[in-house]
């Protein structure tokens, strides 16, 4: 059971820390690129939007399949 | 309201490329729910599993949009990039309480199913927005 916990808290944790990186080069770069070139800054935006979308997709899982390992596998584990 | 505060308001978005979000969230919305009454006489929990995942993916997604778009614009650069971390952030707190009140609170329930949708759902959600990215690109 503490292997399941430790698993859970595995996945959570760098599945935010993956997105926050990454999260954090693209609002980096939104601010780099609007001060560069203002009049791009609304079509960086909705290219953002669109990488963001792609980026965190992969973490999300993560965080469903922890759920699931929290609160389905872990009662039904011996304490 | 004064012309420079019009200028300077959030709703100032000038030629911004904004996903038809409604359009895209609410066309997510009725392909869950066509896919749940396909699969309604065949497996009720089935059914439901399918709205459900779909729903976790709909949801925080919304909001994460909701949020993206509330700013626009380079003199805005600061506040986009602040509200796109909250939007992040929330999306990430919201998906993590769905999962776990839809794990904790509904039984019985088809794990894979849900799973599955969430999935697809999610895909579906990475195509419409490349496809209206692309489409922006045209014009």
């Amino acid at each position: 059971m503490g292997l399941a916990l430790i698993a859970v808290a595995l996945m959570i944790g760098f599945g935010a820390l993956g997105t926050a990186i990454g999260f954090a080069i693209l609002g980096g770069k939104l601010l780099e690129g609007s001060a560069r070139q203002p009049e791009l800054a609304p079509m960086l935006q909705g290219k953002m939007f669109l990488i963001a979308g792609l980026l965190d997709a992969v973490p999300m899982i993560g965080v469903g399949i922890a759920m699931y390992v929290l609160f389905v596998v872990v009662p039904g584990l011996p304490a | 309201m004064t012309a420079e505060e019009k200028r300077k308001s959030p709703r100032a978005v000038h030629k911004i490329f904004r996903p038809p979000l409604l359009k895209i969230y609410g066309f997510q919305c009725a392909l869950v729910l066509l896919a749940s009454v396909i699969l309604f006489p065949l497996d009720k929990v089935a059914a439901y599993s399918t709205v459900i995942g779909g729903m976790i993916s709909v949801v925080p997604n919304a909001y994460f949009a909701r949020q993206v778009f509330r700013y626009a614009g380079a003199a805005f650069a600061r506040e986009v990039a602040r509200s796109f971390y909250r939007g992040e952030s929330g999306k990430f707190v919201t998906t993590v309480l769905l999962f776990a009140a839809t794990f904790a609170l509904v039984q019985p329930l088809q794990v894979f199913v849900l799973f599955l949708a969430y999935l697809a759902v999610m895909l579906l959600n990475a195509v419409l927005l490349a496809r209206y990215g692309l489409a922006s690109n045209k014009n």
